[in-house]
């Protein structure tokens, strides 16, 4: 008998395949990242942490974070509830608004930041409105927002939207028949089935929004202390030739999302766990 | 508590599903809905659980109009094909779930809905999977945990849809027998769903055969399997019929006794075309010189003796036949 890490399987090339996987994700992923590590092992712990934690610094992952935690929650919401329209109800435009959802995604982010500048400044269609009602969009923390919900609202659609398309709509039924009401059906029947899909969305959604810069930087204004985005410092940094704070910046970005990522993922295992056989 | 069905009629579309049905089901009775798939028998059954609409007609439970109450207020017990258990939430929830969603002044408390629960887990007698979850559970198991489910809210009735449609033949025989003795137990006015003229025949009180839409005959087993009301039904339950001796004769397979020879009694002959044992009994198919094809049931022992092999010429009797008119 052979003794190997690969298994018996009725495909072949298991061996190259792995090899040339390793071999791409290792080019375009793990070696770019260790330079990262690399340029900031140029800094001493002083240096570092010098760099990391001065307030401007501080300010730009406070406003990054927050600013992609409110957007994805907010899209996890109305991306919900959009995906929810698009499966269960049939209305002439349908297919259409189910083609918008997508534009995020095709639009180049520069534009999408432009237009959404124009439409939220104070002279703008929807931004003099808000201006009346005391509410400042563009140039402000809530631009960022609004700019990063508009980049992340395609992910929740499309991962919820397949499952509810699955889901049997027996399981309503048994609900109804066994006396639950619409909102209880919906809260204790289909939500938890629809969760792991919102949680996988809330994901993409929040790590595309932390490294999302072409559209916020129109609309925030870049003001520092305010409305200043960590990879627009980042890019600062580099277009000062200060590489190693640049690349320290990044690593504590890099570590967070990790750190972020992987509970996440650990939320969705333990969500999954009754989904793993039918 | 009795259910009353007048005039009820469906259409899908250009599809007609029900036409003018009138079914009266007495209390306390398991019933059963016997026919073909597209006769209209999981339709009619899901009217009669408000899952579905009527065109027009109406349903009555207890001498009460229900045709506009919803599902929900219907107080059925529905249990659906694929058993539609709640994947994410384990036996013992998903038993639980029509008590814990009753309005807070009829809910029971905490420990009255545990108690209760495992009451009916050990109705079923599946109280030790108790927190187990759906995924884990055999096909048998299943549907223990979806009659318990259904259960629980003591449903003014209970809906079956091909209860043991899904599952192998061993553990359908098993269950179905297990359903008639907890309807025996319970007396709760039970309907359930099937194309299997065998389970019909052995579980129900009263069977209901349906085609096309429409009702064919309703009767006790003995009295639908005796006396069918026409060729339909007479064929649906494993009947052959028999053009020109010199009317259509209508018979059971078991009932054509073969012979070699013709020893003057009426009959007519055939070619045997394929010959299938089946544990006890063995099946032919003859051709007859018309083209027709008969199916003819013996006894292994009478096929032995016969020594009969495919291709050969056989003389059949139909014996104890019924005459239809149309």
């Amino acid at each position: 008998m052979r003794v190997g890490i690969k298994k018996f399987s009725v495909l072949p090339g298991f061996g190259i395949s792995m090899g040339f996987s390793a071999l791409y994700l290792s080019l375009i992923v793990l070696i770019p990242l260790c330079t990262l590590f690399i340029a900031t092992a140029g800094l001493s712990l002083g240096e570092f942490m010098q760099i990391v934690t001065s307030p401007r610094v501080v300010a730009s992952f406070r406003l990054s974070f927050g600013a992609s935690l409110i957007a994805a929650l907010v899209n996890s919401v109305f991306g919900l509830l959009l995906a929810w329209v698009l499966e269960r109800y049939s209305f002439p435009g349908r297919r259409i608004l189910d083609g918008m959802v997508d534009i995020p995604f095709a639009l180049p982010t520069a534009v999408a930041g432009i237009a959404l500048t124009a439409v939220y400044a104070a002279n703008g269609w929807i931004g003099r409105y808000l201006e009346v009602l005391g509410i400042k969009a563009a140039f402000s923390p809530l631009g960022v927002v609004i700019a990063l919900t508009f980049i992340g609202l395609p992910f929740v659609v499309r991962t919820v939207q397949p499952v509810l398309k699955d889901l049997d709509f027996e399981i309503e039924e048994a609900a109804a028949t066994l006396g639950a009401d619409r909102w209880k059906t919906f809260s204790m029947v289909i939500l938890p089935h629809l969760i792991p899909a919102v949680i996988t969305g809330f994901a993409l959604a929040f790590s595309r929004a932390l490294g999302e810069y072409g559209s916020v930087v129109f609309i925030s204004g870049n003001m520092p202390m305010k409305t200043e985005i960590v990879p627009l410092l980042i890019i600062t940094r580099l277009e000062q030739y200060d590489t190693k704070g640049a690349a320290a910046i990044a690593a504590v970005m890099l570590a967070a999302s990790f750190v972020l990522l992987l509970i996440i993922n650990l939320l969705q295992w333990r969500s999954r766990y009754y989904h793993a056989v039918r | 508590m009795s259910i009353e069905i007048r005039s009820v009629t469906k259409n899908f579309g250009k599809h007609c599903a029900l036409k003018n049905i009138d079914l009266s089901i007495p209390g306390g009775e398991l019933v059963s809905l016997l026919g073909p798939s597209g006769s209209g028998k999981t339709t009619l059954l899901r009217i009669i659980a408000g899952l579905e609409a009527p065109d027009s007609g109406s349903i009555l439970f207890h001498g009460e109009d229900a045709t506009k109450q919803s599902a929900r207020d219907r107080k059925v017990g529905f249990v659906f094909q694929n058993y539609a258990l709640f994947r994410h939430m384990t036996v013992f929830e998903n038993v639980a779930f029509g008590l814990k969603v009753k309005p807070r002044r009829d809910r029971l408390s905490k420990s009255g809905i545990r108690d209760k629960v495992f009451q009916l887990l050990k109705l079923v007698q599946i109280d030790w999977l108790v927190d187990h979850y759906p995924f884990q559970l055999s096909g048998g198991q299943r549907q223990r945990v979806a009659l318990a489910r259904a259960l629980a809210v003591e449903p003014r009735v209970l809906l079956l849809d091909e209860p043991f449609g899904a599952l192998d033949a061993k553990v359908r025989k098993e269950l179905r027998r297990w359903l008639r003795r907890l309807h025996d137990e319970i007396h709760v006015t039970s309907v359930f769903v099937t194309h299997d003229q065998e389970e019909a025949l052995e579980v129900s009180d009263i069977v209901v055969v349906m085609n096309e839409g429409q009702i064919e005959q309703v009767g006790a087993p003995d009295d639908v399997y005796d006396h069918p009301a026409n060729p339909f039904v007479h064929g649906f339950l494993g009947g052959v019929s028999i053009h020109g001796l010199p009317a259509s004769a209508y018979v059971r397979p078991h009932e054509i006794e073969l012979s070699r020879k013709r020893n003057g009694v009426p009959g007519f002959y055939g070619v045997v075309k394929y010959i299938f044992r089946k544990g006890t009994t063995v099946h032919l198919e003859l051709e007859r010189d018309n083209g027709e094809c008969v199916d003819v049931e013996i006894d292994r022992d009478s096929f032995r003796d016969l020594e009969l092999k495919e291709g050969e010429k056989v003389h059949a009797v139909p014996g104890n036949s019924r005459v239809f008119s149309n």
